[in-house]
């Protein structure tokens, strides 16, 4: 990584009240430690992490973390070639947090764990990285293909709207969901929003765990959003129409801040 | 109840950047980021804690890799040597973003000569000392070499030029290259620092 890009991107977010938000990193307060010591066999995964709290020194436990979007933790899993994606809830018991989830390819995953302690309601973030085998071949890990701001799932559609996205802007997007056979969108709340975005650098490096507003109009959302650093991202579009919760893949382009004249 | 409109934002991120093969984390970097993983597994009670309070050096070296998720780096921390002539110490492998990849307890009995650190721990010590490097070396291009290209730090007790007593880490690179010393205090702030002349070729 470079090391001058340690500290440089954020991705800052807008609700009604501005919201200034601290960045975690992997030498930040808490860390990760899971029991994977070589690849899992592809298919119903299970894996046990624990996290430390590095500046208390102590284990992180259920106790420690708030419920935040209704859940303690809310982890993240995606391939290398930004492809396969989770979002899931890991379970405390015993000195150890479960994470499950369904992972029929082959390929290296990250896992991204997000949380809040309850110590100072201090937001936080720990990585881990493992490999699957024994699955479906791997994904192509392929160069950023290009901007695509319409993503489907079968029928469901993800439209992301707005101007051009510019390094270290504020940009509003909009969001329109919709099904693509003509039937009626039913949105309904899912962990306490209308929809979820999780951003990935195209280098899945980074990641920031984005929340949409309402407009008061059926489908219709809106992201604010700072994307500090150019290039290109993955944005998984999680939402609930009906009783499902849908996934729709998209992907970003970031320009460069233009000059000042 | 359910909020639509939730008054917090839940946003975060990690921050690392992908490198190609080539390492664009620093050496040094890379024990620090094992010193923080030292850290880390004495917390959750998968190494002794003596890991923390004993630990007398770190030696990197390098591991030919062809991507970036195999192994690139191994950092061994090694305590003060037993009566016996053993020598506990923990290999940590890193890939070439310096995330970790596993680790071995290298098995030896306590060192004969406890640390005695009395108000920061080894690990802390250490650390600190680093950061005199990985927070200058931007502004200080003469700390680059230690940077890029650290392979041990060793952990000593000395004294400061008023005589106080005082953690010395000391820097290397190699055979022939300038090394470091850094001091800190024993409450780990920064005391001073000096380079050390390369060691003369014959």
């Amino acid at each position: 990584m470079k090391l001058a890009t340690w500290h440089s991107l954020s991705i800052a977010l807008l609700t009604s009240v501005l919201s200034q938000t601290t960045w975690a990193h992997d030498t930040g307060r808490v860390g990760i430690e899971s029991d994977v010591t070589g690849p899992v066999q592809a298919g119903h995964v299970v894996i046990k992490i624990q996290m430390a709290d590095m500046e208390r020194r102590l284990p992180v436990t259920d106790r420690d973390i708030e419920v935040v979007h209704e859940k303690k933790l809310h982890a993240f899993i995606f391939d290398q070639a930004l492809s396969e994606f989770h979002h899931v809830h890991p379970v405390f018991a015993g000195d150890s947090w479960t994470v499950e989830a369904e992972l029929p390819v082959t390929g290296h995953y990250s896992l991204w764990v997000q949380g809040t302690l309850t110590d100072q309601m201090a937001e936080f973030t720990a990585d881990t990285g493992f490999d699957v085998m024994g699955g479906s071949e791997a994904h192509l890990v392929l160069p950023f293909p290009g901007e695509a701001r319409i993503g489907h799932t079968g029928i469901f559609q993800v439209t992301l709207s707005g101007t051009p996205v510019y390094a270290g802007q504020m940009t509003m997007l909009g969001l329109t969901l919709s099904r693509m056979d003509g039937t009626p969108i039913e949105i309904h709340p899912w962990l306490g929003a209308s929809a979820h975005v999780i951003a990935v650098t195209w280098d899945g490096e980074q990641l920031a765990h984005l929340h949409t507003i309402e407009t008061g109009t059926s489908g219709k959302l809106m992201l604010h959003a700072e994307f500090r650093e150019p290039g290109g991202y993955r944005l998984w579009v999680q939402y609930q129409d009906g009783s499902e919760v849908r996934t729709v893949p998209l992907t970003l382009t970031v320009l460069p801040q233009p000059s000042p004249l | 109840m359910k909020s639509y409109f939730p008054a917090s934002l839940f946003l975060t991120t990690l921050l690392s950047a992908a490198p190609a093969f080539a390492h664009e984390v620093s050496q040094a970097k890379i024990v620090e980021l094992s010193l923080h993983r030292i850290e880390r597994l004495v917390i959750l009670n998968r190494v002794d804690a003596s890991f923390l309070t004993e630990i007398q050096s770190l030696k990197l070296s390098l591991i030919a890799h062809s991507d970036e998720i195999t192994p690139a780096f191994k950092v061994t921390a090694y305590q003060g040597v037993a009566q016996d002539g053993t020598r506990r110490g923990l290999e940590l492998v890193t890939n070439a973003d310096g995330k970790a990849l596993s680790q071995n307890v290298l098995a030896g009995s306590a060192p004969a000569v406890a640390s005695a650190w009395t108000d920061k721990d080894a690990v802390t010590l250490t650390e600190n000392s680093l950061h005199y490097v990985l927070d200058n070396v931007a502004t200080t291009p003469a700390l680059a070499p230690i940077d890029e290209n650290l392979t041990e730090v060793n952990l000593s007790h000395g004294t400061n030029a008023t005589g106080q007593a005082v953690a010395v880490a000391e820097f290397k690179t190699g055979a022939q290259q300038a090394g470091l010393l850094v001091r800190v205090k024993l409450d780990g702030t920064w005391d001073s620092a000096e380079a050390v002349a390369p060691t003369p070729t014959e």
